[in-house]
């Protein structure tokens, strides 16, 4: 479905995506996790055409799609949602939507009962769709962003961090609405800093740390590996960590 | 959509008013001021449709219109072609230098107050380009000479210009009624509301908002031939000038941005200040003064326009 090889990102004198390669195939659910500053975002906004990048390729169902504008590559089937929540504010909930769903429906009214067809499909309760976006919580933002992006009808999501901000209950109902969107045929590629949520959703992990790729495999492979704890809790703490648990044995 | 509209019903009624109007006020003033504010209507719905529905606000809207207006007079009179071909040559013209502006402005990544002023720019530039060369008359601009004949496009009878512009109003109104319901209208609105969330639903910002600022700049264009008909006089000053930009950015704005019937409101509003005024007192410019002491008011109390007054508190003129 997507292939990326070699990306590399410089801006002025930082690599911030340094020579990143990862596949994602038809029908899974693969997470890229690592730490603040990683690179995640920028790695993402690469692959969707949103940044020009200095070295690597980005290939979609077999196409190569580097240097493609965003909306082309958005009409070739791969959305992206934003970190921090972009609505078009002043217009509803439901006019939000339709906007995604103007990409395959001609007619307002077409896209208008689309548009809440797929509120539905990601729980969004009718009452919320004549709202306009600006006065969502969080949690209705970052579901909006979900919304929109699933509107287009697309084959691939690129999903970053839409659990951010959430309560564990919200968690809980996101999770089982991305399995959803996936059993009804559209992969996705996320950014999550929800452990739980990754090791759940997820059935490959990618971990970028300064801008390169340091590990991939299965959730119970990344969560034992060295490189990926060390990442996160800096270096020598794995040691730390087996030595603490042969005392405690 | 689930906010209410005027009905037809409402639509029927306003439009039988203003066929009547002439009929009821046969005075020359009257018929002026019919005129004057449908003719800001008009021209003020050309600014709506690409500063209001799409937010790509200029401040150089004159650009078109003068365009327009020297377009359709030239052809008269350099050409020798027949009056009523100025208006679909001023229509060309006016979406040409759409185009010109908006591919020049958008490729290089212009928004908000650097388009504003980039259009500002233009509408200058073209000002002194017409002032400067000999073809378009100069500084002394050109002279229409009279000749009131119904195939020259002039008419002894001031009503029957009032007909016309109010056709060309009743068709910008038909035009933003279709937009406010199309899908050429929902993506101007994503655009006007976030340009990067546009982009990612594969929406193309770029073409989109070059066709929007054609449409407008036509649009424009043809007020610029209607206003050299009327008068039967343009120079650089009167067909560029700052202040014709100004007028259709405030009767917009005042009226309501982003809403159909907006302009409307601004127009008669704008035109009652400024025959009014002239009417009354000798100061020149005072019907600006007032005018912009009124935007203040409604920026504080009606930030949405006085388009707010006739509308339930539930309605939002930002919908598309």
């Amino acid at each position: 479905m997507l292939k990326v090889t070699n990306l590399t990102k410089i801006f002025g004198g930082l690599k911030a995506v340094d020579g990143a390669s990862l596949e994602v195939g038809q029908g899974r659910i693969v997470a890229l996790i690592g730490p603040n500053g990683a690179g995640k975002t920028t790695l993402f906004a690469c692959i969707a055409g949103f940044l020009p990048i200095n070295q690597g390729r980005v290939e979609l169902l077999g196409q190569d799609i580097t240097g493609m504008k965003v909306h082309d590559i958005a009409r070739l089937g791969m959305v992206r949602t934003f970190q921090i929540t972009q609505p078009f504010a002043k217009l509803t909930v439901l006019e939000n939507i339709a906007v995604g769903s103007h990409q395959l429906h001609e007619r307002r009214a077409d896209a208008l009962s689309h548009a809440r067809n797929v509120a539905e499909r990601v729980g969004m309760p009718a009452a919320m769709l004549d709202q306009p976006a600006a006065e969502l919580t969080v949690a209705g933002r970052k579901r909006l962003e979900l919304a929109r992006a699933l509107a287009t009808e697309p084959k691939l999501l690129l999903l970053d961090e839409v659990m951010a901000g959430l309560n564990p209950q919200e968690i809980v109902d996101i999770i089982g609405i991305i399995r959803k969107i996936r059993d009804g045929g559209v992969t996705i590629l996320l950014i999550e800093h929800v452990m739980h949520a990754v090791m759940s959703l997820s059935e490959h992990i990618y971990v970028l740390s300064y801008g390169k790729i340091i590990a991939q495999g299965a959730p119970k492979d990344i969560v034992n590996n060295r490189d990926v704890v060390e990442a996160y809790l800096g270096r020598g703490a794995a040691e730390q960590m087996a030595a603490a648990e042969g005392q405690h044995a | 959509m689930s906010t209410a509209r005027p009905s037809w019903l409402g639509h029927g009624l306003l439009l039988l008013i203003a066929l009547a109007f002439p009929l009821l006020f046969s005075s020359p003033f009257m018929v002026n001021f019919g005129v004057l504010a449908l003719f800001y209507a008009f021209i003020g719905q050309s600014w709506n449709i690409a500063g209001g529905f799409a937010g790509q606000l200029s401040f150089g809207h004159v650009a078109f219109f003068g365009v327009g207006a020297y377009a359709s007079t030239m052809v008269q009179m350099r050409l020798g072609w027949n009056p009523w071909m100025g208006l679909p040559v001023s229509a060309l013209a006016g979406a040409a230098a759409g185009w010109l502006i908006a591919v020049l402005s958008f490729r290089a990544g212009l928004k908000g107050s650097y388009f504003a002023l980039i259009t500002l720019a233009f509408a200058e530039v073209f000002r002194i380009v017409v002032n400067s060369v000999e073809v378009t008359g100069g500084g002394l601009g050109m002279l229409i000479p009279m000749k009131q004949t119904a195939a020259n496009f002039q008419f002894g009878d001031r009503r029957v210009f009032y007909f016309i512009i109010l056709a060309l109003t009743v068709a910008s109104v038909l035009l933003a009624l279709w937009l406010k319901a199309s899908r050429f209208g929902a993506r101007l609105a994503a655009i006007r509301e976030n340009e990067d969330s546009a982009r990612a639903l594969g929406i193309n910002t770029f073409a989109e908002k070059t066709k929007i600022m054609m449409i407008s700049g036509a649009i424009a264009g043809i007020g610029g031939c209607f206003f050299a008909q009327y008068f039967l006089y343009i120079d650089p000053t009167i067909a560029f000038g700052v202040d014709k930009s100004v007028e259709m950015l405030l009767v917009s704005m005042i009226g309501g941005a982003g809403t159909v019937y907006g302009p409307l409101i601004g127009a008669v509003l704008l035109a009652a200040i400024s025959e009014v005024t002239r009417a009354w007192f000798t100061i020149q410019g005072l019907s600006l003064v007032l005018y912009g002491a009124l935007l203040v008011v409604i920026i504080a109390y009606l930030p949405n326009g006085l388009i707010d007054l006739f509308k339930r508190r539930s309605q939002r003129p930002g919908s598309p």
